[in-house]
């Protein structure tokens, strides 16, 4: 099973939340850890979602998938 | 108060005027390209948040920015080749189109004059070491929280088909979060100003070491900014706008409130961000909701590289000016 783009993506924000844990001053690690969590929240819930196959296209090649505000085209 | 101290108070003030018209385009750019308000609208509803900034929020931020360089190491000349350095930073990126942070460079350069006057023991390294963290904290906090209130949006919305009238309501829902950022905009950034003021009127022994911000410089600083914004930088409101991803009602409500709690936060924490990484962090949110394909990595790429130099080109102007000015400015 290989990972879609942007589950990675979430997973390497998390990662980087939690490397800057230590430097972070004490006052502001409680922000670290809160984007860690939803860093690792998206990154479970778009893998799933991947896995599953629910997501037509993710990849560059494919047509862009119509934004749920756009605008209805009139003819 | 001597001539010279007023003198580079009002270098600090036009400094701040300069972070409003710089950052105009953070607190508009969304609003205007999606056609909430007009440009001369958003920048009137901007300035305003940001001058009333100054009624909500504390000086904690300023505090922080004052204790940047050791007490008593700063003098005036080095004060005003640190501004000299951020002012010259921010006008190179503004011509340049480049979304920089006008708030790492007046850290920058406060850093550099304050080394090539007392070398590199005159910095204090904890407060250096939370305003770096938060350089990749803060956009990437704004990211998150602009694809988690856009994400939240979308299931909630997703059965509802009557797409017109959703982005009539946040066409109306964006005049409230383009308030709520300018109003962190103003009090994290107004804020950096004041705390060089504080510096300088230290320094000249105007105030005690502990001494708070006074009231006249809280209101002085957040009139500068104000008007700044009211002059606005359109050049960087093309490329927050339109050049990271394309968006809608929807994606500037998201980012804008995104990018407001990430800068509340950390102004209420005392920590001055960028809130040009934070809003642009939180563009980049809302455009990866759709595909990472739908940010535009290049100009996403090319702005990234712009607040990795910041500090640095800053520091590096500072210094100079700084090592000129110290042999003939006692």
């Amino acid at each position: 099973m290989t990972l879609g783009r942007r589950p990675l993506f979430f997973l390497a924000v998390g990662v980087v939340s939690l490397l800057l844990f230590i430097p972070t001053p004490s006052d502001f690690r409680w922000v670290n850890i809160v984007m860690a969590s939803i860093a690792l929240f998206w990154f479970v819930l778009l893998g799933i979602e991947e896995s599953q196959g629910r997501r037509l296209s993710t990849d560059e090649t494919s047509p862009p998938a119509a934004a749920p505000f756009e605008r209805e085209e009139r003819s | 108060m001597t001539i010279t101290v007023i003198a580079i108070i009002s270098v600090a003030l036009a400094f701040d005027f300069f972070n409003g018209f710089h950052d105009a385009a953070n607190s508009i750019a969304t609003v205007v390209s999606t056609r909430v308000l007009t440009p001369k609208q958003a920048v009137a509803w901007a300035a305003f948040w940001n001058f009333a900034a100054f009624a909500i929020f504390g000086t904690a931020v300023a505090a922080t920015i004052s204790k940047v360089v050791q007490p008593g190491v700063l003098n005036n000349a080095a004060i005003f080749a640190g501004l000299f350095g951020a002012i010259v930073w921010d006008i190179i990126t503004w011509f340049l189109g480049l979304p920089t942070s006008s708030s790492h460079a007046l850290v920058g350069g406060m850093a550099g004059a304050a080394v090539a006057l007392s070398g590199w023991t005159s910095l204090v390294a904890a407060e250096f070491q939370k305003i770096a963290v938060f350089i990749v904290l803060s956009p990437l906090l704004g990211f998150l929280l602009a694809f988690t209130i856009m994400t939240g949006i979308y299931w909630i919305f997703h059965r509802y088909r009557k797409v017109e009238k959703l982005n009539r309501g946040f066409r109306r829902a964006q005049l409230l979060s383009a308030a709520l950022f300018s109003l962190g905009h103003g009090a994290n950034d107004a804020q950096k100003t004041m705390g060089i003021i504080l510096a300088l009127l230290i320094a000249n022994h105007r105030l005690p070491l502990d001494a708070a911000v006074p009231l006249w410089v809280v209101l002085a600083a957040h009139s500068a900014i104000g008007l700044g914004t009211l002059f606005g930088g359109w050049r960087i409101v093309h490329t927050m706008g339109s050049k990271i991803t394309k968006i809608q009602p929807v994606g500037g409500f998201s980012a804008e409130t995104a990018a407001a709690a990430a800068i509340m936060v950390a102004t209420l924490g005392g920590v001055p961000v960028s809130t040009t990484h934070t809003i642009t962090g939180a563009i980049v949110g809302t455009g990866t909701t759709q595909r990472l394909s739908a940010v535009r990595w290049g100009v996403a790429g090319r702005v990234v590289w712009a607040w990795v130099l910041t500090i640095p080109g800053a520091f590096i102007v500072s210094y100079f000016v700084e090592s000129l000015l110290k042999g003939v400015w006692k």
